[in-house]
């Protein structure tokens, strides 16, 4: 996996939504903030052994799917979100990440805020966590 | 300047790395490094269906070709290609001889009051119920027999054919609307040599006419009644009529009916004795009423030939072999694949011209069969096989089938074991020796025309029968059966091919107990150590001393391990005290640590049950 230090490229990535650009007609690019974010998301919901060959991408948060949603649940996806953001995203660095249990809405907020390797500014990113996603 | 992707890696992170590779040289996408980008996403989703495309097409490479094929269906539809047909099932097969008396009640004229009918039949399907020690087989008759009748009432059947299983029959309906009609018989396990084919041409008029089995398409003609059989899906068989140019074409309604059988392969074999075949069926009379009598079986030959459909790398050994040998017989190895073809249950065969002999006989091949069950084929056998040889030999060229000559191989072993380290006691550690050694007797190392039993390996694998073991002392002996003809005269000449001992102490050629004709008192024969050459013939008498009464019994060649017995004055042997009139004949080879060999038409087997072992537990050391 790539090692960053600084900021020396821009980092795009393409959008799986596959919509084309009203003006140039290519496909949605995504880029920096916006890449590294899906990039998160994708790490955070992908179950581990999903991705194919590669058995250790992803984490554990949808085995917490029927678990109570109180705030030791909270603890634990906290400690899951940020082990898989670690391990899987070697762009981002002084991560925090924040879970709140919404029982009445049936939803779990996850705020994570980091920073991009070679930017200057703090990038906060919100998730709501619900069974169907 | 993006170039070209390569997509024929078989390894998915190869793949991943080529498409990594094309996306770096276009600069429009930097995202391809991390795990959870889309771009990853879509890169491995592209690997991973380009290494199964990749996967997919080295397999169905591989099924493509006899040598690398896997799958059953795809390997013997590779082997059709080159005219090879897998050995089916096969039945064991017995020849029987037996009576039927209409006359056994002495009321013959009360049956038949207008003259005793012309002959009786027996039709196919009928069969004969034989028991083995393991189970109760049906032997059928697929041919129809018939049988004349003498003045006294008895219906006297030779040689009758009887093959086991389970005879069945199918129809078919010659349908000329299906242009996918197939006619395939559903049912694995059938010995395709019992097929039987007839064919009803014209659906008003109930006569049907037999069709032969076909191999190929030499000497058909439009009217040839021929078809061919092919292994299909399933272990299935297909049965495949003529065109109307090579063979004759069915016509629209014509009925095809199968008769066949279902065999149990090698589990029949090596069942014997005429008493064991007890007829159950009907027989008709030339009037075609039933006759109210059984058969008694007065002879049946040892049942032979089941073997189990041909595996997959068999067939890739052998077919090859076959399409080599072209349908006809030339070289060795042409009969070695035609044979395998003709008889299946071979076990080993050794071809040779009859130039290699000491006096050479030109014009002559020798073919020597092993079989898998038994060490002989029978007679009737030999002239099925040699019958069958004869589409294939070339011309002028005369065949001898020749049974193989045994040389029994034993061990005279003293196996020391460490106590200490052992649950096992003296009887167990020599039922361990005598299981791998039975294993290696299996083995094809030994067991084969030219095989050879090496002194060390034999040591090696005592040694590694248990842990326990902590060496032996082994010694290898030579062992030919002579078959002895009773109560004629004869000499005897035994040939072990091998060197045998002559510097010993001791005898190096010795004999089993017989008695000659009109004497009662058991002889024995062994070489003489003090007249080296020389067999001489001895007995025991009350004290249990050797009284030797002829000196120059026989003689013995070490070098070229050969007795001669009676060759100036023959003898006359009126039984033998082992089983089946034999005198086995033992002798040790010329160095202890000697290698035995199998040369010309000797096959070597490697007999643990009458092998000498015992076990002694080892004393003043710590083991091994």
């Amino acid at each position: 996996m790539t090692q960053l230090s600084r900021k020396d490229k821009m980092f795009v990535d393409v959008s799986l939504s596959f919509e084309p650009n009203p003006v140039t007609g290519d496909i949605t690019t995504l880029i920096d903030q916006r890449a590294i974010n899906n990039a998160i998301k994708n790490a955070v919901l992908t179950a581990p052994k999903e991705a194919p060959f590669n058995p250790n991408f992803g984490s554990n948060i949808n085995n917490m799917l029927f678990e109570l949603s109180d705030d030791s649940t909270a603890v634990i996806l906290e400690d899951e979100i940020r082990r898989s953001i670690k391990f899987n995203e070697p762009r981002v660095t002084n991560l925090s990440v924040k879970v709140v249990a919404q029982p009445d809405q049936n939803n779990i907020r996850a705020t994570i805020v980091y920073k991009i390797i070679g930017f200057d500014q703090f990038v906060t990113f919100d998730q709501i966590l619900s069974p169907t996603n | 300047m993006a170039g070209a992707i390569n997509l024929t890696e078989v390894d998915f992170e190869q793949i991943r790395q080529n498409l990594i590779s094309y996306l770096k040289s276009t600069n429009k996408y930097t995202d391809y490094d991390f795990d959870g980008s889309n771009l990853n996403v879509i890169l491995s989703l592209i690997s991973y269906q380009a290494q199964m495309n990749s996967y997919n097409v080295n397999m169905v490479a591989n099924e493509s070709f006899l040598s690398t094929s896997t799958i059953r269906k795809n390997t013997v539809s590779n082997a059709r290609m080159i005219g090879y047909t897998p050995v089916s099932t096969t039945s064991a097969a017995s020849y029987l001889d037996f009576e039927v008396d209409l006359n056994e009640a002495g009321n013959l004229d009360e049956i038949y009051p207008g003259g005793l009918p012309q002959y009786l039949e027996i039709q196919p399907g009928n069969f004969f119920v034989a028991s083995s020690q393991r189970s109760q087989y049906k032997f059928n008759i697929i041919d129809s027999q018939a049988a004349s009748l003498n003045d006294e009432g008895v219906a006297v059947f030779g040689n009758v054919p009887v093959y086991e299983g389970d005879y069945l029959n199918m129809k078919f309906v010659k349908d000329n609307t299906n242009f996918n009609q197939r006619f395939v018989i559903p049912n694995p396990g059938i010995d395709i040599s019992t097929l039987r084919v007839t064919v009803q041409e014209d659906p008003n008029i109930n006569t049907s006419v037999p069709f032969a089995q076909a191999n190929n398409l030499v000497e058909l003609t439009p009217e040839t009644k021929a078809f061919w059989v092919e292994e299909v899906e399933e272990n299935h068989y297909e049965l495949t009529f003529g065109d109307g140019l090579f063979g004759q074409k069915l016509v629209d309604g014509a009925v095809v009916f199968v008769n066949y059988i279902i065999s149990s392969g090698s589990e029949a074999n090596g069942i014997r004795g005429a008493s064991s075949f007890v007829y159950s069926g009907k027989i008709l009379d030339y009037f075609g009423s039933q006759v109210p009598r059984k058969p008694e079986v007065t002879s049946a030959s040892t049942s032979e030939g089941g073997t189990e459909l041909e595996n997959v790398s068999s067939i890739k050994f052998r077919a090859p072999k076959s399409y080599a040998a072209q349908n006809r017989c030339v070289t060795s190895s042409d009969y070695d694949a035609i044979i395998r073809d003709i008889y299946p249950a071979v076990e080993d065969v050794y071809v040779y011209g009859g130039e290699e002999l000491d006096i050479p006989e030109f014009g002559r091949v020798y073919i020597v069969i092993k079989p898998k069950s038994g060490d002989y084929v029978s007679n009737a056998t030999k002239k099925l096989i040699k019958d069958q040889l004869e589409d294939y030999r070339v011309a002028s060229i005369d065949l001898i089938l020749q049974d193989p000559d045994i040389l029994y191989i034993e061990t005279e072993s003293t196996v020391y074991y460490n106590e200490q380290i052992t649950m096992k006691d003296t009887s167990a550690i020599v039922a361990d020796v005598q299981t791998t050694l039975s294993d290696f007797a299996d083995s094809s190392i030994a067991s084969r025309f030219g095989g050879t039993v090496r002194y060390s390996r034999i040591v090696g694998t005592i040694d590694d029968a248990d842990n326990s073991i902590t060496r032996n002392i082994t010694t290898l002996r030579m062992r030919k059966n002579m078959s002895i003809a009773q109560n004629t005269l004869a000499s005897y000449e035994i040939c072990f091919e091998n060197s045998i001992d002559r510097d010993g102490t001791g005898y190096s050629v010795y004999s089993t107990g017989f008695r000659f004709t009109d004497d009662e008192e058991i002889y024995y024969f062994e070489d003489d150590p003090m007249n080296r050459g020389a067999i001489r013939l001895f007995h025991f008498d009350t004290y249990n001393e050797k009284i030797v009464d002829n000196k120059n019994f026989g003689t013995v060649d070490y070098l070229k391990g050969e007795i001669m017995l009676g060759e100036k004055k023959p003898f006359s042997i009126a039984s033998t005290i082992v089983d089946n009139s034999i005198v086995e004949v033992r002798s040790y080879p010329i160095d202890v640590g000697q290698d035995i060999k199998a040369t010309k038409s000797v096959y070597l087997k490697f007999d643990v049950a009458k092998s000498d072992i015992g076990a002694i537990v080892e004393t003043g050391t710590t083991g091994s």
